[in-house]
Protein backbone atom coordinates (compact mmCIF):
# COMPACT_ATOMS: atom_id res chain seq x y z
CA UNK A 1 0.00 0.00 0.00
CA UNK A 2 1.39 3.41 -0.99
CA UNK A 3 1.15 6.49 1.19
CA UNK A 4 -1.45 8.05 -1.08
CA UNK A 5 -3.57 4.88 -1.07
CA UNK A 6 -3.41 4.78 2.70
CA UNK A 7 -4.33 8.44 2.99
CA UNK A 8 -7.20 8.06 0.52
CA UNK A 9 -8.52 5.08 2.49
CA UNK A 10 -8.39 7.06 5.71
CA UNK A 11 -10.28 9.94 4.10
CA UNK A 12 -12.92 7.71 2.55
CA UNK A 13 -13.50 5.71 5.73
CA UNK A 14 -12.53 2.43 4.04
CA UNK A 15 -10.49 -0.08 5.97
CA UNK A 16 -8.67 -2.19 3.40
CA UNK A 17 -6.17 -4.84 4.35
CA UNK A 18 -2.82 -3.36 5.22
CA UNK A 19 -4.17 -0.08 6.62
CA UNK A 20 -2.81 -0.60 10.11
CA UNK A 21 0.45 -2.10 8.89
CA UNK A 22 1.21 0.94 6.76
CA UNK A 23 0.52 3.30 9.64
CA UNK A 24 2.93 1.41 11.86
CA UNK A 25 5.66 1.61 9.25
CA UNK A 26 5.24 5.15 7.88
CA UNK A 27 6.22 8.12 10.00
CA UNK A 28 4.95 10.69 7.48
CA UNK A 29 1.48 9.14 7.34
CA UNK A 30 1.37 8.95 11.12
CA UNK A 31 2.12 12.67 11.17
CA UNK A 32 -0.73 13.40 8.73
CA UNK A 33 -3.24 10.94 10.21
CA UNK A 34 -4.98 13.33 12.60
CA UNK A 35 -5.29 16.04 9.96
CA UNK A 36 -6.78 13.59 7.49
CA UNK A 37 -9.25 12.24 10.03
CA UNK A 38 -10.24 15.82 10.79
CA UNK A 39 -10.61 16.49 7.05
CA UNK A 40 -12.86 13.42 6.77
CA UNK A 41 -15.04 14.85 9.55
CA UNK A 42 -15.28 18.13 7.67
CA UNK A 43 -16.40 16.33 4.51
CA UNK A 44 -19.49 15.26 6.45
CA UNK A 45 -20.12 18.79 7.78
CA UNK A 46 -23.13 20.44 6.08
CA UNK A 47 -21.40 23.84 6.30
CA UNK A 48 -18.64 22.62 4.01
CA UNK A 49 -21.15 22.08 1.22
CA UNK A 50 -22.99 25.40 1.49
CA UNK A 51 -23.17 27.25 -1.80
CA UNK A 52 -23.17 31.05 -2.14
CA UNK A 53 -26.17 32.70 -3.82
CA UNK A 54 -25.94 32.34 -7.60
CA UNK A 55 -26.03 36.10 -8.20
CA UNK A 56 -23.25 36.90 -5.73
CA UNK A 57 -20.51 36.94 -8.38
CA UNK A 58 -22.35 39.61 -10.40
CA UNK A 59 -23.07 41.67 -7.30
CA UNK A 60 -19.39 41.58 -6.31
CA UNK A 61 -18.30 42.66 -9.77
CA UNK A 62 -20.89 45.45 -9.64
CA UNK A 63 -19.65 46.59 -6.23
CA UNK A 64 -16.07 46.64 -7.47
CA UNK A 65 -17.02 48.63 -10.54
CA UNK A 66 -18.72 51.16 -8.31
CA UNK A 67 -15.73 51.42 -5.97
CA UNK A 68 -13.41 51.70 -8.96
CA UNK A 69 -15.34 54.70 -10.20
CA UNK A 70 -16.11 56.39 -6.91
CA UNK A 71 -12.56 57.14 -5.75
CA UNK A 72 -11.73 58.87 -9.04
CA UNK A 73 -14.72 61.13 -8.69
CA UNK A 74 -13.96 61.75 -5.06
CA UNK A 75 -10.29 62.36 -5.73
CA UNK A 76 -11.10 64.77 -8.51
CA UNK A 77 -13.45 66.86 -6.43
CA UNK A 78 -11.16 66.61 -3.45
CA UNK A 79 -8.18 67.86 -5.38
CA UNK A 80 -10.16 70.66 -6.93
CA UNK A 81 -11.50 71.81 -3.62
CA UNK A 82 -8.11 71.37 -1.98
CA UNK A 83 -6.73 73.77 -4.56
CA UNK A 84 -9.48 76.25 -3.82
CA UNK A 85 -8.78 75.76 -0.16
CA UNK A 86 -5.12 76.50 -0.70
CA UNK A 87 -5.94 79.70 -2.45
CA UNK A 88 -8.56 80.83 0.01
CA UNK A 89 -7.31 79.65 3.33
CA UNK A 90 -3.70 78.54 3.29
CA UNK A 91 -3.16 79.36 6.93
CA UNK A 92 -5.99 77.10 7.97
CA UNK A 93 -4.55 74.22 5.99
CA UNK A 94 -1.29 74.54 7.86
CA UNK A 95 -3.21 74.54 11.10
CA UNK A 96 -5.19 71.37 10.64
CA UNK A 97 -3.49 69.36 7.97
CA UNK A 98 -5.75 70.04 5.08
CA UNK A 99 -7.52 66.92 3.89
CA UNK A 100 -10.86 67.44 5.51
CA UNK A 101 -10.83 71.19 5.06
CA UNK A 102 -11.74 71.02 1.42
CA UNK A 103 -14.13 68.08 1.37
CA UNK A 104 -17.83 67.99 2.00
CA UNK A 105 -17.13 67.75 5.75
CA UNK A 106 -17.64 70.61 8.16
CA UNK A 107 -14.66 71.71 10.23
CA UNK A 108 -13.54 68.96 12.58
CA UNK A 109 -14.31 69.11 16.27
CA UNK A 110 -10.67 68.43 17.07
CA UNK A 111 -7.37 67.72 15.38
CA UNK A 112 -4.15 66.15 16.60
CA UNK A 113 -0.69 65.23 15.44
CA UNK A 114 0.64 61.71 15.84
CA UNK A 115 4.38 61.20 15.99
CA UNK A 116 6.43 58.13 15.14
CA UNK A 117 7.22 55.64 17.89
CA UNK A 118 10.38 53.56 18.20
CA UNK A 119 12.08 54.80 15.08
CA UNK A 120 9.01 55.10 12.84
CA UNK A 121 9.91 57.97 10.58
CA UNK A 122 6.35 58.91 9.62
CA UNK A 123 4.07 61.34 11.33
CA UNK A 124 0.35 61.79 10.92
CA UNK A 125 -2.47 64.22 11.35
CA UNK A 126 -5.88 63.20 12.52
CA UNK A 127 -9.16 65.09 12.58
CA UNK A 128 -12.23 64.05 14.53
CA UNK A 129 -15.93 64.76 14.36
CA UNK A 130 -18.08 63.99 17.37
CA UNK A 131 -21.19 62.08 16.35
CA UNK A 132 -24.22 60.92 18.26
CA UNK A 133 -22.80 57.42 18.55
CA UNK A 134 -19.10 58.17 18.96
CA UNK A 135 -16.44 59.71 16.76
CA UNK A 136 -15.58 59.76 13.08
CA UNK A 137 -11.92 60.37 12.29
CA UNK A 138 -9.82 60.97 9.20
CA UNK A 139 -6.20 59.94 9.56
CA UNK A 140 -3.56 61.12 7.12
CA UNK A 141 -0.13 59.53 7.28
CA UNK A 142 1.25 59.65 3.76
CA UNK A 143 4.77 58.81 4.96
CA UNK A 144 3.70 55.56 6.59
CA UNK A 145 4.78 52.56 4.52
CA UNK A 146 1.93 50.24 3.44
CA UNK A 147 1.54 47.35 5.86
CA UNK A 148 3.29 44.21 4.67
CA UNK A 149 1.17 41.27 3.45
CA UNK A 150 -0.25 39.53 6.48
CA UNK A 151 -0.29 42.72 8.55
CA UNK A 152 -2.52 45.76 8.94
CA UNK A 153 -2.41 48.95 10.92
CA UNK A 154 -5.03 49.46 13.59
CA UNK A 155 -6.08 52.74 15.19
CA UNK A 156 -7.00 52.74 18.88
CA UNK A 157 -8.55 55.22 21.28
CA UNK A 158 -6.85 54.65 24.62
CA UNK A 159 -6.97 55.78 28.22
CA UNK A 160 -5.34 54.86 31.48
CA UNK A 161 -2.46 53.21 29.71
CA UNK A 162 -4.02 49.97 28.58
CA UNK A 163 -7.76 50.46 28.12
CA UNK A 164 -8.33 50.63 24.38
CA UNK A 165 -11.12 50.69 21.82
CA UNK A 166 -10.42 49.92 18.19
CA UNK A 167 -11.49 52.32 15.47
CA UNK A 168 -10.62 49.82 12.73
CA UNK A 169 -7.81 48.58 10.54
CA UNK A 170 -6.16 49.82 7.36
CA UNK A 171 -3.26 48.95 5.10
CA UNK A 172 -2.31 52.36 3.75
CA UNK A 173 -2.89 55.70 5.36
CA UNK A 174 -2.68 58.43 2.74
CA UNK A 175 -6.17 59.27 3.93
CA UNK A 176 -8.28 56.79 5.84
CA UNK A 177 -11.66 57.35 7.45
CA UNK A 178 -12.69 55.34 10.50
CA UNK A 179 -15.41 55.41 13.13
CA UNK A 180 -15.33 54.46 16.77
CA UNK A 181 -18.05 54.22 19.39
CA UNK A 182 -16.36 56.42 22.01
CA UNK A 183 -15.49 60.09 22.42
CA UNK A 184 -11.96 61.43 22.55
CA UNK A 185 -12.67 63.31 25.77
CA UNK A 186 -13.08 59.87 27.38
CA UNK A 187 -10.20 58.23 25.49
CA UNK A 188 -7.67 61.03 25.08
CA UNK A 189 -4.76 59.10 23.57
CA UNK A 190 -4.69 57.87 19.99
CA UNK A 191 -2.34 55.07 19.01
CA UNK A 192 -1.69 53.28 15.72
CA UNK A 193 -0.30 49.77 16.02
CA UNK A 194 0.94 47.23 13.50
CA UNK A 195 -1.14 44.07 13.77
CA UNK A 196 -0.56 40.60 12.35
CA UNK A 197 -3.70 39.35 10.57
CA UNK A 198 -4.00 36.43 12.95
CA UNK A 199 -7.57 36.97 14.08
CA UNK A 200 -6.52 38.11 17.53
CA UNK A 201 -8.42 41.36 18.15
CA UNK A 202 -6.19 42.49 21.02
CA UNK A 203 -3.47 45.10 20.39
CA UNK A 204 -0.15 43.61 19.39
CA UNK A 205 1.75 46.16 21.43
CA UNK A 206 3.76 47.27 18.39
CA UNK A 207 2.92 50.98 18.33
CA UNK A 208 4.04 52.98 15.30
CA UNK A 209 2.27 56.32 15.88
CA UNK A 210 1.02 57.98 19.03
CA UNK A 211 -0.68 61.26 19.93
CA UNK A 212 -0.28 63.28 23.06
CA UNK A 213 -3.28 63.33 25.38
CA UNK A 214 -6.18 65.60 24.47
CA UNK B 1 -5.67 23.61 -15.67
CA UNK B 2 -4.63 22.92 -12.09
CA UNK B 3 -5.34 25.38 -9.30
CA UNK B 4 -1.60 25.99 -8.98
CA UNK B 5 -1.33 27.08 -12.60
CA UNK B 6 -4.58 28.99 -12.34
CA UNK B 7 -3.27 30.65 -9.23
CA UNK B 8 -0.06 31.79 -10.90
CA UNK B 9 -1.80 33.18 -13.95
CA UNK B 10 -4.42 34.73 -11.74
CA UNK B 11 -1.89 36.51 -9.53
CA UNK B 12 -0.43 38.24 -12.55
CA UNK B 13 -3.83 39.15 -13.98
CA UNK B 14 -5.10 40.26 -10.60
CA UNK B 15 -2.10 42.48 -9.92
CA UNK B 16 -2.67 44.09 -13.32
CA UNK B 17 -6.36 44.46 -12.41
CA UNK B 18 -7.41 42.73 -15.61
CA UNK B 19 -11.16 43.00 -16.07
CA UNK B 20 -11.93 39.32 -15.76
CA UNK B 21 -9.49 38.65 -12.91
CA UNK B 22 -12.04 39.27 -10.17
CA UNK B 23 -14.45 36.80 -11.77
CA UNK B 24 -11.68 34.21 -12.06
CA UNK B 25 -10.73 34.79 -8.44
CA UNK B 26 -14.34 34.45 -7.36
CA UNK B 27 -14.83 31.23 -9.32
CA UNK B 28 -11.77 29.72 -7.68
CA UNK B 29 -12.33 30.98 -4.16
CA UNK B 30 -15.92 32.24 -3.86
CA UNK B 31 -17.11 29.02 -2.24
CA UNK B 32 -14.30 28.83 0.34
CA UNK B 33 -14.78 32.52 1.20
CA UNK B 34 -18.53 32.12 1.57
CA UNK B 35 -18.06 28.93 3.58
CA UNK B 36 -15.55 30.57 5.91
CA UNK B 37 -17.69 33.61 6.55
CA UNK B 38 -20.81 31.49 7.05
CA UNK B 39 -18.92 29.30 9.51
CA UNK B 40 -17.89 32.39 11.51
CA UNK B 41 -21.11 34.41 11.24
CA UNK B 42 -23.71 31.60 11.14
CA UNK B 43 -25.99 33.72 8.96
CA UNK B 44 -26.26 33.55 5.17
CA UNK B 45 -27.09 37.26 4.85
CA UNK B 46 -24.04 38.28 6.85
CA UNK B 47 -21.90 35.74 4.99
CA UNK B 48 -23.11 37.28 1.73
CA UNK B 49 -22.09 40.75 2.97
CA UNK B 50 -18.74 39.46 4.24
CA UNK B 51 -17.99 37.69 0.96
CA UNK B 52 -18.68 40.87 -1.00
CA UNK B 53 -16.48 42.89 1.35
CA UNK B 54 -13.69 40.34 1.10
CA UNK B 55 -13.49 40.51 -2.67
CA UNK B 56 -13.81 44.29 -2.74
CA UNK B 57 -10.97 44.61 -0.21
CA UNK B 58 -8.90 42.11 -2.17
CA UNK B 59 -9.42 44.07 -5.36
CA UNK B 60 -8.49 47.33 -3.66
CA UNK B 61 -5.29 45.68 -2.42
CA UNK B 62 -4.53 43.88 -5.69
CA UNK B 63 -1.37 45.85 -6.35
CA UNK B 64 0.04 44.50 -3.10
CA UNK B 65 -0.41 40.81 -4.00
CA UNK B 66 2.89 39.04 -3.51
CA UNK B 67 3.65 37.54 -6.93
CA UNK B 68 5.74 34.77 -5.42
CA UNK B 69 3.13 33.39 -3.04
CA UNK B 70 -0.19 31.60 -3.55
CA UNK B 71 -3.16 33.90 -3.60
CA UNK B 72 -5.44 31.60 -1.58
CA UNK B 73 -3.87 32.12 1.88
CA UNK B 74 -3.75 35.87 1.24
CA UNK B 75 -7.45 35.91 0.41
CA UNK B 76 -8.13 33.70 3.44
CA UNK B 77 -6.57 36.26 5.80
CA UNK B 78 -8.72 39.01 4.31
CA UNK B 79 -11.90 36.93 4.57
CA UNK B 80 -11.15 35.90 8.13
CA UNK B 81 -10.54 39.46 9.23
CA UNK B 82 -13.69 40.70 7.51
CA UNK B 83 -15.73 37.95 9.16
CA UNK B 84 -14.31 38.75 12.60
CA UNK B 85 -15.02 42.46 12.12
CA UNK B 86 -18.63 41.75 11.13
CA UNK B 87 -18.99 39.31 14.02
CA UNK B 88 -17.85 42.00 16.46
CA UNK B 89 -20.09 44.58 14.83
CA UNK B 90 -23.10 42.31 15.20
CA UNK B 91 -22.19 41.61 18.82
CA UNK B 92 -21.99 45.30 19.56
CA UNK B 93 -25.41 45.86 18.04
CA UNK B 94 -26.91 42.85 19.76
CA UNK B 95 -25.51 43.88 23.13
CA UNK B 96 -26.21 47.58 22.53
CA UNK B 97 -22.63 48.19 23.60
CA UNK B 98 -20.98 50.86 21.46
CA UNK B 99 -17.93 50.79 23.69
CA UNK B 100 -17.08 47.29 22.48
CA UNK B 101 -15.96 46.20 25.90
CA UNK B 102 -15.60 42.64 24.72
CA UNK B 103 -12.90 43.55 22.29
CA UNK B 104 -11.05 40.27 22.81
CA UNK B 105 -14.02 38.06 21.99
CA UNK B 106 -13.48 35.85 18.98
CA UNK B 107 -16.20 33.91 17.18
CA UNK B 108 -16.51 30.44 18.70
CA UNK B 109 -16.26 28.82 15.29
CA UNK B 110 -13.00 30.49 14.26
CA UNK B 111 -10.73 27.57 15.11
CA UNK B 112 -11.23 25.30 12.12
CA UNK B 113 -11.67 27.91 9.41
CA UNK B 114 -8.28 27.35 7.78
CA UNK B 115 -8.75 23.60 7.79
CA UNK B 116 -12.25 23.93 6.33
CA UNK B 117 -10.89 26.35 3.72
CA UNK B 118 -8.30 23.79 2.64
CA UNK B 119 -10.82 20.96 2.44
CA UNK B 120 -13.29 23.06 0.49
CA UNK B 121 -10.69 24.19 -2.02
CA UNK B 122 -9.52 20.59 -2.43
CA UNK B 123 -13.11 19.45 -3.04
CA UNK B 124 -13.63 22.24 -5.58
CA UNK B 125 -10.60 21.03 -7.53
CA UNK B 126 -12.22 17.64 -8.14
CA UNK B 127 -13.91 16.94 -11.46
CA UNK B 128 -17.68 17.40 -11.00
CA UNK B 129 -18.52 13.69 -11.28
CA UNK B 130 -16.05 12.89 -8.52
CA UNK B 131 -17.17 15.81 -6.36
CA UNK B 132 -20.76 14.54 -6.59
CA UNK B 133 -19.69 11.12 -5.31
CA UNK B 134 -17.79 12.64 -2.38
CA UNK B 135 -20.79 14.77 -1.47
CA UNK B 136 -23.18 11.84 -1.70
CA UNK B 137 -21.09 9.49 0.39
CA UNK B 138 -19.82 11.90 3.03
CA UNK B 139 -22.52 14.56 3.37
CA UNK B 140 -25.66 12.73 2.27
CA UNK B 141 -24.53 9.41 3.73
CA UNK B 142 -25.24 7.34 0.62
CA UNK B 143 -23.73 3.91 0.21
CA UNK B 144 -22.02 3.17 -3.09
CA UNK B 145 -25.10 1.23 -4.14
CA UNK B 146 -27.43 4.12 -3.30
CA UNK B 147 -25.20 6.58 -5.13
CA UNK B 148 -25.14 4.28 -8.15
CA UNK B 149 -28.94 4.04 -8.14
CA UNK B 150 -29.27 7.80 -7.75
CA UNK B 151 -26.89 8.50 -10.62
CA UNK B 152 -28.03 5.62 -12.81
CA UNK B 153 -24.53 4.21 -13.22
CA UNK B 154 -23.02 0.84 -12.25
CA UNK B 155 -21.76 0.42 -8.69
CA UNK B 156 -18.29 -0.23 -10.07
CA UNK B 157 -18.29 3.20 -11.68
CA UNK B 158 -19.19 4.83 -8.37
CA UNK B 159 -16.44 2.89 -6.59
CA UNK B 160 -13.80 3.82 -9.13
CA UNK B 161 -14.86 7.49 -9.09
CA UNK B 162 -14.83 7.47 -5.30
CA UNK B 163 -11.38 5.87 -5.27
CA UNK B 164 -9.99 8.45 -7.70
CA UNK B 165 -11.64 11.31 -5.83
CA UNK B 166 -10.20 10.29 -2.48
CA UNK B 167 -6.75 9.76 -3.96
CA UNK B 168 -6.89 13.28 -5.41
CA UNK B 169 -8.14 14.73 -2.12
CA UNK B 170 -5.47 12.90 -0.16
CA UNK B 171 -2.78 14.18 -2.50
CA UNK B 172 -4.00 17.77 -2.35
CA UNK B 173 -4.54 17.85 1.41
CA UNK B 174 -1.25 16.12 2.20
CA UNK B 175 0.54 18.59 -0.04
CA UNK B 176 -1.14 21.51 1.72
CA UNK B 177 -0.29 20.11 5.14
CA UNK B 178 3.32 19.60 4.13
CA UNK B 179 3.48 23.10 2.68
CA UNK B 180 2.21 24.67 5.90
CA UNK B 181 4.03 22.33 8.32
Amino acid sequence: MTCNEWRAALLSGDHPEGLDGHLAACLECRRLADDLRSAADLLADPLLWEEPPPDLEDRIVGAIERTATAPETHRGSSLRSRWLGLVAAAAMIVAIGGAWLSTRDPAPDWTATLTGVDGTAAAATIAGWNTGSGTRVVLEAPGLDPADPGYAYELWFARDGDEVVSAGTFRTADSVELTVGVARRDYPTIVVTLEPLDGDPRPSGVAVLRSGDA
Amino acid sequence: MSRALDDRALRLAFARKDEDAIRRLYRLYGRPVFGLTLRVLADRGLADEATQLTFVKAWQAADRVDPDRPIGPWLYTIARRVAIDLYRRERRHANNDPLDREIAVLPPSIERTWEAWQVRTAVDELPPVERDIVKMTHFLGYTHEEAAAHLGVPVGTVKSRSHRAHRRLAGTLAHLQEATA
